[in-house]
């Protein structure tokens, strides 16, 4: 479903006023809003439909595509400042999962256990349902964590570098 | 042997069952568990591109900053040299010494670089003029070589050159009939990597390759000589084939800021014991003598940086295609016009920070800031103020702060040119530098600023009062500092351009309309760094280029050029050097990026710790050591007027107590002096490491001999006037004992370079020394 139509539709429900600000606590607000204008490049207070996505992404860990971006665009009252912003996605917004639950999914296709998946089970894993990754972000991800010679992942070192890169980085 | 799950099509023999036992079993864990990954994938790449935005948010922040800081000074200087005569009545005529350049009457004549001895150990390049392919060549081959240009060569290469100059136009016009294809080359910034790189993948010019370098060789780089000695010889080969068109910091008072002044005096420096030393060995002594007099044994740097200085002035400052594409460094404004851009003599702005001089008005100094401080304080309370992000500029309201006319007010202004128009970029001259310090902690951060007025004691007869220029020179002026500093925006409109402190901000209607004036159809400039070497906006009409690539740290940006040929279609060409950064992944070339810009950052910090710790004491009612994150970043924002994104950076600057405030003595924890002077009290401490960079110019200019030594008596005269200007209050006898504390070399001087590596900040986390900009040596064309 439309997310935006999902959201339209549980606002109704909840007979939320139009302040979302209300939502969220003030330092929250600040956070996204700092976000928000990172993904401004160009100052202007709006963000374009590349800036959409990748502001989705690191905010919330929200998967939109292209398509869906263009619509929601086509369907935002005007265009898209930072309240709109918050309005449409204020709800999607989470924490990080932590690194066990990442590791745990992957181990779903790792059932023996050995650490390790073959890069082109990782290719049709990943781009071939769900949210599909397009080839540009497969070739992505393995150019970042290259698979050693016999076309094996370490997914639990990428895991590692990922979650613990990115603490080390916050310290 | 294939470890884990494997593609259906594949047989592993007894991972098959395992293969449908997971696929048939747990098809939905299946698809949550890759939702789960890929989201969470996705997340971390959005996450890296926004540090890797906010890291070059820092750097430009920093950088223009560190620009507008460069023009207060500058500014100062040139009040003081306007205004006032002497200093104290009596002693050395401090003011002028410090910025009129010392002309030799020797350097008139122009063969005296003939009676420049060239030692037989001399391994470089010799050039026979008028030059020829194999001069050039051999400059291209000595210069990889790393082997310097001798003094005499350079200076008979600018001599060449600004002969050759003062016979051009200031607007050059070339046609595709002619040049066939046009190569556009943007800021190089001393990269003589990236020039070698252009002309590898690219040719050397010819007359098959045309090209047009868009401004700034110089500054920043470690090897703008080179830059600019290569493009000079070019342009002396292939006249017709070779523009260069100057840029902002083809500016002699912008190269003592950023690095240029500094290179030419380190490479080509005699020093004066060194002629004491021939003179006493030689047998003819006489001869000696009268080549001192001639100056032929003298500092060359010093006659060098003056023909610099001339040949800078007498670039042309656009250049047109085909009457249809205009180049320029910085970019235009609502005033610019081509025509009367044509008519006025460009050399004669030697320097975009020397002022015009100043009307009868703003010589009243009192009267001048208590308007000053009216006029700030309407400022501060305007609507767009720094709580907005939807804005065009970066915090106008903050960085006005020297932008305010107080022609606004006088009587005396009749030139719409200079009127206080809402669109006019002569905002951006300031009238009355001195009362412009800088800034002061704020009662409450939300109150505008209490501003000092500069107390100047010796100032207070004005002994000559210079009469009003014609308007002319400033409208000339402004043509040429818009052309040279100004930059693109969304908005329409034009406004000063308040973060740079000179020019303006243009819209896409001044473009559009600028355009159809003159019947052309793009305009390419530089002036500004992108991370892909270059960038379109409004709507295709205005194209950036920028040539220096990784310009602030390795692997921050790629180079470009372009191309142009008869159908006058842009085609962009992109590079990047350094064999180092190919090695790198994404995440590691971002985090050695982002490490640089912090630690940049963080320095920032440090040097305005007793501002910034008022600004928390101020919140922090009971002394708990802590503040809120708001209040954090609301301090921080209004100390150093970055705009930048606090919150995200925060986890990088401080430590948080445990109950989520932020413990803010840690943002100055990791830092301590270069060698502490024990008796330099903690304020005059801060106020040297905050403004070593002037300080350092400062005593550059007063060293004329440029031996890095400079008398007490000079010290103390130095110190006086910057604190005079800064509104600091230091106290002579503080200034005394700090002169004296310092190691003499030789009678009464100060090895000043010494001086001021005590106040470098060193960064006590560093295993090793980091260079931002020197990273040139390890080179590979990609």
């Amino acid at each position: 479903m439309h997310f935006l139509n999902h959201l339209t539709k549980k606002r109704t429900a909840e007979g939320a006023n139009s302040n979302v600000f209300s939502m969220f606590e003030q330092a929250q607000i600040q956070e996204f809003k700092e976000a928000f204008t990172i993904m401004d490049q160009n100052r202007d207070g709006f963000i374009d439909k590349n800036d959409l996505r990748d502001t989705f992404a690191a905010l919330g860990r929200l998967n939109v595509k292209q398509e869906e971006i263009d619509d929601m665009l086509k369907e935002a009252p005007g265009p898209v400042n930072f309240t709109v912003f918050l309005t449409m996605f204020g709800e999607k917004l989470k924490g990080a999962d932590p690194e066990e639950t990442i590791l745990n999914a992957f181990k779903v296709f790792d059932p023996e256990g050995k650490g390790v998946l073959r890069k082109d089970y990782v290719t049709q894993m990943l781009t071939t349902q769900a949210d599909r990754f397009s080839p540009e972000e497969m070739e992505q991800m393995f150019a970042a964590f290259p698979p050693d010679v016999a076309g094996n992942l370490d997914y639990k070192n990428l895991v590692h570098i990922i979650t613990h890169g990115e603490e080390k980085d916050q310290e | 042997m294939g470890c884990g799950t494997s593609v259906a099509t594949e047989t592993q023999g007894k991972i098959v069952d395992t293969d449908d036992t997971v696929k048939t079993s747990n098809p939905a864990l299946t698809l949550k568990s890759a939702v789960l990954i890929q989201r969470w994938y996705r997340r971390y790449m959005a996450r890296l591109e926004m540090r890797r935005r906010y890291t070059w948010n820092i750097f430009q922040s920093i950088e223009y900053a560190g620009e507008q800081d460069q023009l207060q000074l500058s500014s100062f200087f040139s009040f003081m040299l306007d205004n006032f005569t002497q200093l104290n009545g009596s002693g050395p005529d401090l003011i002028s010494q410090l910025l009129d350049p010392v002309v030799d009457p020797w350097l008139d004549r122009e063969t005296c670089y003939n009676l420049i001895q060239i030692p037989e150990s001399y391994a470089g390049p010799r050039l026979s003029f008028p030059l020829s392919v194999s001069d050039t060549n051999a400059l291209l081959n000595a210069f990889k070589e790393q082997q310097t240009l001798h003094a005499r060569y350079v200076l008979q290469l600018l001599y060449e050159t600004k002969k050759l100059l003062k016979q051009m136009p200031n607007v050059i016009h070339l046609s595709t009939s002619y040049a066939k294809e046009i190569t556009i080359c943007g800021d190089l910034h001393g990269r003589l990597d990236d020039l070698l790189l252009i002309f590898y993948k690219n040719g050397l010019p010819s007359a098959e390759t045309s090209y047009v370098f868009n401004g700034d060789f110089v500054d920043r780089g470690k090897k703008s000589i080179e830059v600019v000695v290569l493009l000079f010889a070019y342009l002396l080969l292939y006249p017709d084939y070779m523009h260069l068109n100057r840029g902002n910091h083809e500016d002699h008072i912008m190269n003592l800021r950023y690095g240029f002044t500094k290179e030419v005096m380190q490479k080509y420096k005699v020093q004066a014991h060194v002629f004491i030393l021939l003179f006493l060995c030689s047998e003819a002594q006489s001869d000696l003598l009268s080549l001192w007099d001639c100056g032929c044994l003298q500092t060359h740097g010093r006659e060098i940086l003056q023909l610099f200085q001339d040949v800078f002035s007498l670039l042309p400052v656009a250049t047109v295609i085909d009457g249809k594409i205009l180049i320029v460094h910085g970019g235009i404004s609502d005033q610019t016009d081509l025509d009367f851009l044509s008519t006025i003599e460009r050399h004669k702005v030697k320097s975009a920070l020397r002022f015009p001089r100043h009307s009868l008005e703003q010589l009243d100094i009192s009267q001048s800031c208590r308007r000053m401080k009216r006029l700030r304080s309407t400022d501060s309370s305007r609507p767009s103020s720094s709580h907005s992000y939807s804005k065009g500029q970066r915090t106008p309201n903050q960085r006005k702060r020297r932008c305010r006319p107080s022609r606004q007010d006088s009587a005396a202004s009749t030139s719409s040119s200079s009127s206080s128009s809402s669109s006019s970029s002569s905002l951006c001259s300031p009238r009355t530098p001195s009362c412009l310090t800088p800034r002061q902690c704020p009662a409450s951060p939300s109150m505008p600023y209490a501003i000092n007025v500069l107390q100047v004691p010796f100032l207070d007869s004005a002994s000559s009062v210079p009469l009003p220029e014609p308007q002319q020179n400033e409208c000339e002026w402004k043509q040429i500092v818009d052309i040279l500093w100004s930059d693109p925006k969304t908005q329409e409109g034009c406004s000063p351009n308040t973060f740079r402190g000179g020019g303006c901000y243009f819209g896409p209607d001044v473009t559009q309309r600028l355009l159809l004036q003159h019947g052309l159809q793009l305009l390419i400039r530089s002036h500004e760094c992108k991370q892909e070497g270059y960038e379109l906006c409004h709507g295709g009409q205005v194209i950036t280029i920028f040539s220096a690539s990784n310009y602030y740290e390795e692997g921050s940006n790629r180079g470009a050029y372009i191309k142009v040929g008869r159908e006058l279609v842009p085609r962009f060409y992109q590079y990047q050097v350094s064999r180092t950064t190919r090695k790198l992944t994404l995440t590691q070339r971002v985090r050695a990026a982002e490490g640089s810009a912090l630690r940049a950052l963080k320095e920032k910090l440090f040097t305005h710790r007793s501002e910034l710790m008022s600004g928390f004491e101020q919140y922090d009612h009971n002394n708990t050591g802590s503040v809120s994150v708001s209040e954090w970043a609301l301090v921080l924002e209004t100390v150093l007027r970055l705009d930048l994104p606090w919150r995200t950076l925060r986890p990088h600057l401080a430590r948080l107590a445990p109950d989520g405030s932020v413990e803010y003595h840690s943002c100055f924890e990791d830092m301590v002096p270069g060698n502490p002077l024990t008796q330099v009290t903690p304020n005059l401490a801060e106020t040297l490491f905050r403004y070593r960079t002037d300080i350092e110019i400062i005593f550059n200019i007063i060293d004329k001999d440029h031996s890095g030594l400079i008398s007490i008596e000079e010290f103390r005269h130095t110190w006086r006037l910057f604190s005079a200007h800064l509104g600091v209050d230091i106290d002579d006898r503080a200034i005394d004992d700090l002169a004296r504390s310092i190691d003499f070399n030789k009678d009464g001087s100060i090895d000043f370079t010494e001086f001021l590596e005590a106040f470098r900040v060193v960064h006590k986390l560093d295993s090793k020394d980091q260079h931002l900009n020197g990273k040139t040596d390890r080179e590979k064309y990609s």
